[in-house]
């Protein structure tokens, strides 16, 4: 199993396209609505940096 | 519905500290995972998290999922304090690259503010896998549970 790894902020939202970051957003509201309307047709996956630093809420 | 073993290795989170610039790497286990809805889907990553007693997603995705959000009277507790939050339902869909497990109407936790993660805990993952973590490996599995 390879290991997968994404960098970025703390607790900044992602859009992963073929595991390279296609956008970035502090917001998750923002960050789905990106995927749906730009990306609808593309196989992205939407993630967050986790941060023990950072809380989730 | 018929589950698939699966194993997975923790996912390294390189985070930058928006403060310092420090970066500090951490490995999480993290399931990759879709969840669908009333013919919106969209592809995410959850959090495996036995603490959480089940799914919670954002509102961000419940939106765009046009989710049935009914308010729940019985608020969630997040790291130290109460937070109101949605009920509703979805599909989740478990895997990728082929190797699918559908998991039809679970219930989903919405809070109603902050930007909670996926989190998908024990209500109904922990209930159909035994799944072990072996941290000193950095990864877990997945396997559908059999009653003893």
């Amino acid at each position: 199993m390879r290991e997968e790894e994404v960098k970025g902020l703390d607790g900044e939202w992602l859009i992963l396209l073929d595991n390279n970051v296609v956008e970035r957003s502090d917001s998750a509201e923002e960050i789905f609505k990106l995927a749906k309307e730009r990306y609808s047709d593309k196989d992205v996956i939407v993630t967050k940096v986790l941060s023990a630093n950072a809380s989730f809420y | 519905m018929k589950l698939l073993n699966y194993a997975f290795n923790y996912k390294k989170i390189i985070s930058i500290d928006r403060v310092t610039k420090e970066e500090k790497i951490d490995f999480y286990p993290i399931v990759p995972c879709r969840f669908e809805w009333a013919g919106n889907s969209q592809a995410v990553e959850g959090l495996l998290d036995s603490g959480s007693i089940g799914i919670v997603i954002p509102m961000g995705l419940a939106k765009i999922l046009n989710l049935e959000l009914t308010e729940y009277k019985i608020p969630m507790k997040v790291v130290g304090r109460i937070v109101d939050r949605y009920i509703a339902k979805a599909n989740l869909i478990l895997g990728r690259g082929g190797r699918f497990v559908s998991i039809p109407d679970v219930d989903v936790s919405i809070p109603k503010e902050g930007e909670t993660p996926v989190i998908l805990g024990r209500k109904p993952i922990f209930e159909l896998y035994t799944i072990t973590f072996i941290e000193a490996e950095k990864r877990f599995i997945m396997e559908p549970y059999k009653k003893q």
